[in-house]
């Protein structure tokens, strides 16, 4: 498959699913947009890219809705930034959509059939 | 001369002479200055700062991979994003509201204002058009100029101007509502304004000329479809872009005095 196609269908795949990723990183702790992203990158090991800047409206959209909350943190020698912090509700929130992540995935894995083996 | 870099390098510096800290600069520069007037200071400034840091972040780890300094910088403008598409996505998302309207969250806050405020004033044209047809037509009077001396300078297949008060009132609702559309829109859609007023419209547009089609061989909804294309589309994106750019000065202006004292 071409390298552009590809990209598309990956880009249009993590549409839409970028929130339940921010959600889950942030369950196991707090961190600020950069790390947040690289984290991403690092547990997919760089298969889901994108451009980084677009992580901060969806970080702000979190933060409207009450599912992270967000604090200036000052490192001495450092320029200050923005830490994220999950929710109770954030926690719930992340909890539905895995339930929803998982009943979608299993049935795309019925539909398509078999194994990811067997796929191939 | 060197070529300039057209990557965010202003044209004064050749590009060896740039610091990464320029790029970073001129970057957040071109990211603010489509929020000034419409996003408050301290927002803009929480927005920058985090930008900065992020920017800053990246480089360092793509300078621990190997790259130049200068490499760095601008590998991490590229991995973050083009500054104009990511100052109208932060905008985009600061107008979106948490409770919002599925409407709203299909079509775009711009677009639903821009079209019911269109839909709204073509009801009014409309309804004063079908107001002329209802009423019993007034006396001969009607007419601005005697019809047979009028057809013995025209053909008779050209309408005689009437001057009734009801086909006054028409003309003139069909002249004046895209200067009123353009005002409420351009107060309320400050950016993308003219891509809300032709999404907005559009659909109006289309309307009138089925409905226009569907009455011939009756002409005047088809003649206000050609008003709408003619008129109203040019004017009304005219006065929205002269309110918005108003709106964003004053409150630019605003800003300056607050910031003086």
């Amino acid at each position: 498959m071409g390298n552009e196609k590809h990209d598309l269908m990956a880009a249009n795949l993590l549409r839409g699913n970028t929130g339940i990723l921010v959600l889950a990183i942030l369950r196991t702790g707090a961190a600020h947009g950069y790390a947040i992203a690289s984290e991403i990158a690092k547990r997919s090991e760089n298969a889901l890219s994108f451009k980084q800047g677009t992580l901060y409206p969806l970080l702000h959209e979190l933060e409207r809705d009450g599912f992270i909350t967000s604090e200036w943190q000052i490192v001495e020698g450092e320029r200050p930034r923005r830490v994220y912090t999950l929710t109770e509700s954030g926690s719930k929130e992340l909890s539905e959509r895995l339930e929803l992540w998982n009943s979608f995935n299993q049935a795309m894995t019925q539909v398509i059939g078999g194994t990811p083996d067997e796929q191939t | 001369m060197n070529k300039p870099n057209l990557l965010y390098l202003t044209e004064t510096k050749r590009e060896d002479e740039v610091e990464p800290n320029d790029l970073f600069d001129h970057y957040l520069d071109c990211l603010v200055v489509g929020w000034m007037g419409i996003v408050p200071p301290e927002q803009r400034r929480r927005w920058k700062e985090e930008t900065r840091f992020h920017l800053d972040r990246l480089k360092e780890d793509l300078e621990r991979s190997g790259m130049t300094q200068r490499d760095a910088a601008k590998e991490a403008i590229h991995q973050y994003g083009n500054p104009a598409e990511m100052s109208q996505i932060l905008l985009a998302s600061y107008f979106r509201k948490k409770e919002e309207g599925k409407w709203v969250k299909r079509f775009g806050y711009g677009n639903i204002i821009a079209f019911s405020t269109f839909a709204a004033l073509q009801i009014v044209c409309l309804a004063v058009f079908q107001l002329r047809v209802l009423l019993p037509s007034e006396s001969a009077l009607n007419y601005a100029v005697n019809p047979v001396i009028f057809h013995s300078v025209f053909p008779d297949s050209v309408p005689v101007p009437e001057f009734s008060v009801l086909y006054s009132l028409s003309l003139v609702v069909a002249l004046i509502s895209p200067l009123v559309a353009g005002t409420m829109i351009g107060k309320k859609v400050m950016t993308q304004t003219a891509k809300a007023i032709i999404n907005g419209l559009l659909p109006c547009l289309l309307y009138t000329l089925v409905a226009g089609l569907l009455l011939l061989p009756s002409r005047e909804v088809l003649l206000f479809g050609l008003i709408q294309v003619v008129w109203w589309i040019p004017s009304s994106i005219s006065v929205a872009l002269a309110v918005a750019w108003a709106t964003k000065n004053a409150a630019i202006r605003k800003e300056a005095e607050g910031i003086a004292l």
